[in-house]
């Protein structure tokens, strides 16, 4: 046996051991899509060196907000302006102009740069945020408690309520307040006399954002998915970390990490215990019987119901 | 009774009609003369016409005589008593007071033309004075403007100095960073002998180098990101401190790095405006001004820098940097893009799976149609641009 038939033989040895240890159910998760939800990407941040502080829709286009600049996005295009003071939020009113604020003040976007918005620095009392909506919500750390002011344009205040914990993300949109304190993702509908408390779960202290959608039903980004949560079930939208708007029956998404822009659309045909598991079956049922375990759609079951009910429907 | 009769029709067909025979006097016998005569010739013509009065009354007076001839004489008549008692008014007038009355109002109408003439004169002397001062204050200005333009010419004499001094620095720069890229060249040589002359080797020992000058550069420890606006005197010690080695070791870096650094480099011909820029950017942080009209200042520059350089490649995603955050944090920033670059110019096709890697392994059919369009934004470059650019990119009205 000379010493090249040596190598070869190694060589297949290797490259056999390699195709025996497939990957399986356990050992990756399925991070696309959930496949129901009809998706279109429509835009990209070009520089994802450094973590986005804030996300808005305005007139359909992008803003992505960065510690010392904000971008807007439009087709082929992104532009950006810089700014000195460090950005903590951005919010856009309901004609859709920009506010930033800045360690120092709350900016407007004026005819030649963002210009410091005098009414809303003074009423402005802890983080700003709001989407599209004519007054702006005011999350304001206390101790022990977080107490939430609408404020107007303008700069009047008006206190809304006090919840114990910490202020950890919000947003304010047509639907209304989504909020996580400490562990706790609460919401408040426009209109409503009470505060309902969606869920708690030691994983949203890491929450990284959060949206009202429906009445009951909110998006939470966490770091590495991004969940619906409501009703009778919490389910994965898609398996990364975003930033997330709701605007007219569409779910924006940031993905933190690719910088990809998508727009979702379908999110009421996801969420419901007996629609998911329907799903999962289908998605099960739509495999060939050799089908590897790493077939996305048995991935994406098994996201859904786990992998031993996944495989428990395939091997039947 | 008859006589006056007569008179009074002869007065009447003289169209003398103010004027009665007998003792009833004529009432004001004596010509006015002109009201505000401002001409000697107004008062030349009322002279005239005195002359022609009078010598009407000397007619008047002679025909009374005449027609009173017959009339018996007055005793004792002379300068004041008229011989004929019929002809005492006229008489009165011929040889009373007439003739000093009449030159007493032509004298009048003199004075008035002489006062009228001085007063115009006095108002044309104070125009003539007042365009003498308009001249004067001209002449001032123009004088001004000639002094300003001295100063500007001094200035743009000092401007045109400093711009020699830093195209010596720059020419100094351009020395050391030969120095550099021998010192580069030698280094590989001695550190890798076995694969001497390779660009791997080149670039491995420049990286090397690279490392060395940026620690020896990098005036900033790892940390929390330091506010810009923390305090005035923070800052302008950050700025003054910091700019001369951040921007020469950025640019000795990149000169170092062998043939692909060097070709970066290369793009950086017109370093000299930004190391301008960032001149202009430690004298305003060396200023007395408040940190607020400083960093207002240096966001104006920062929009001007910004559409200065958006054409030059490395300023692209250099020089944006350094100005997004201030001072610090964008010069790290800097620092990781140019890892980043060099990391680019040896491997620029990098596949989607690094960029999003559930595109190409979850479920890839799914994605496909997006591919060609996140391809394309994946070599779309962050733009720095001004406020109207940014509103157009969002679609809102100016």
């Amino acid at each position: 046996m000379t010493a090249s038939t040596i190598i070869v033989s190694i060589v297949v040895a290797v490259t056999l051991c390699r195709s025996a240890a497939a990957v399986t159910c356990s050992d990756t998760v399925f991070r696309g899509f959930d496949s129901r939800l009809k998706i279109r990407p429509i835009g990209k941040v070009p520089d994802t060196s450094e973590p986005p502080i804030g996300f808005e829709i305005v007139n359909g286009h992008a803003v992505v907000a960065f510690s010392h600049r904000v971008l807007a996005l439009d087709a082929d295009t992104v532009v950006a302006i810089p700014s000195l003071d460090p950005i903590t939020s951005i919010a856009v009113d309901g004609s859709g102009l920009l506010r930033l604020q800045t360690s120092k003040n709350v900016r407007q976007l004026g005819t030649e740069r963002f210009e410091a918005d005098s009414a809303l620095t003074k009423a402005i009392k802890g983080r700003i945020f709001g989407s599209g909506q004519d007054s702006f919500l005011d999350a304001v750390r206390l101790p022990e408690q977080t107490q939430f002011l609408l404020t107007t344009g303008g700069g009047h205040s008006l206190a809304l309520f006090r919840t114990a914990g910490d202020f950890r993300v919000g947003s304010w949109n047509a639907s209304g307040l989504a909020a996580v304190i400490d562990n706790r993702l609460i919401v408040w509908q426009k209109g409503a006399t009470q505060l309902i408390q969606l869920a708690a779960d030691k994983g949203l202290e890491e929450a990284r954002d959060v949206v009202l959608i429906e009445p009951k039903r909110a998006v939470v980004s966490l770091p590495h998915t991004t969940m619906l949560v409501g009703g009778d079930t919490k389910i994965v939208i898609v398996g990364v970390q975003t930033f997330c708007r709701w605007i007219n029956d569409v779910l924006y998404l940031l993905d933190v990490q690719s910088g990809i822009i998508w727009a979702v659309e379908g999110l009421r045909n996801i969420g419901t215990a007996q629609g998911d598991e329907n799903h999962a079956r289908t998605l099960v049922a739509s495999l060939a019987r050799d089908a590897p375990e790493s077939a996305p759609a048995f991935l994406e079951a098994a996201r859904i119901v786990g992998c031993s009910q996944a495989r428990a429907w395939k091997q039947k | 009774m008859v006589w006056r009769r007569i008179g009074a029709l002869i007065a009447a067909v003289l169209n003398l009609a103010l004027f009665v025979y007998g003792q009833q006097q004529i009432p004001n016998p004596y010509p006015l003369g002109p009201i505000g005569p401002t001409d000697s010739r107004e008062c030349d013509a009322f002279q005239q016409r005195v002359s022609e009065i009078k010598a009407s009354y000397d007619q008047q007076h002679e025909a009374c005589l005449s027609a009173n001839s017959r009339s018996p004489t007055v005793p004792n008549s002379g300068n004041l008593i008229c011989s004929k008692s019929a002809c005492q008014s006229l008489h009165d007038i011929v040889y009373g007071d007439f003739s000093k009355r009449a030159d007493e109002a032509v004298n009048a109408c003199r004075q008035q033309v002489q006062m009228y003439q001085h007063a115009l004169d006095s108002v044309q002397a104070a125009g003539q004075q007042q365009r003498q001062v308009i001249q004067a204050q001209g002449d001032a200005q123009i004088a001004s403007t000639n002094a300003q333009r001295n100063t500007i010419d001094q200035q743009r004499d000092q401007v045109a100095r400093q711009a020699d001094l830093n195209r010596q620095r720059a020419a100094d720069a351009d020395r050391l960073a030969e120095i550099y890229r021998q010192q580069a060249a030698d280094a590989a040589g001695r550190e890798r002998p076995e694969i001497n002359g390779s660009q791997l080797a080149s670039l491995d020992s420049a990286q090397r180098r690279l490392e060395a000058l940026r620690a020896g550069i990098n005036p900033v420890s790892a940390g929390p990101d330091v506010a810009v606006d923390q305090s005035s005197s923070d800052f302008r010690s950050l700025v003054s401190d910091a700019k001369d080695r951040i921007f020469d070791g950025l640019v000795a870096a990149l000169r170092s790095t062998g043939e692909r650094g060097a070709q970066v480099a290369d793009v950086v011909d017109n370093a000299q405006s930004l190391r301008q820029t960032w001149d202009s950017f430690a004298t305003l942080a060396k200023s007395d001004a408040s940190t607020d009209q400083q960093l207002d200042s240096i966001r104006d520059l920062a929009d001007q820098a910004n559409d200065r350089f958006n054409t030059n490649p490395v300023s692209r995603f250099l020089f944006p940097k350094l100005l997004s955050g201030g001072v610090i944090e964008p010069y790290r920033r800097a620092m990781a893009d140019l890892d980043r670059a060099m990391g680019g110019l040896t491997n620029s096709d990098v596949p989607m799976s690094e960029v999003n890697d559930f595109l190409s392994s979850d479920d890839p059919g799914r994605y496909f149609p997006f591919v060609a369009e996140l391809r394309k934004w994946t070599q779309t470059s962050i733009v720095y641009r001004t406020v109207d650019k940014f509103r157009q990119a969002l679609g809102v009205g100016q």
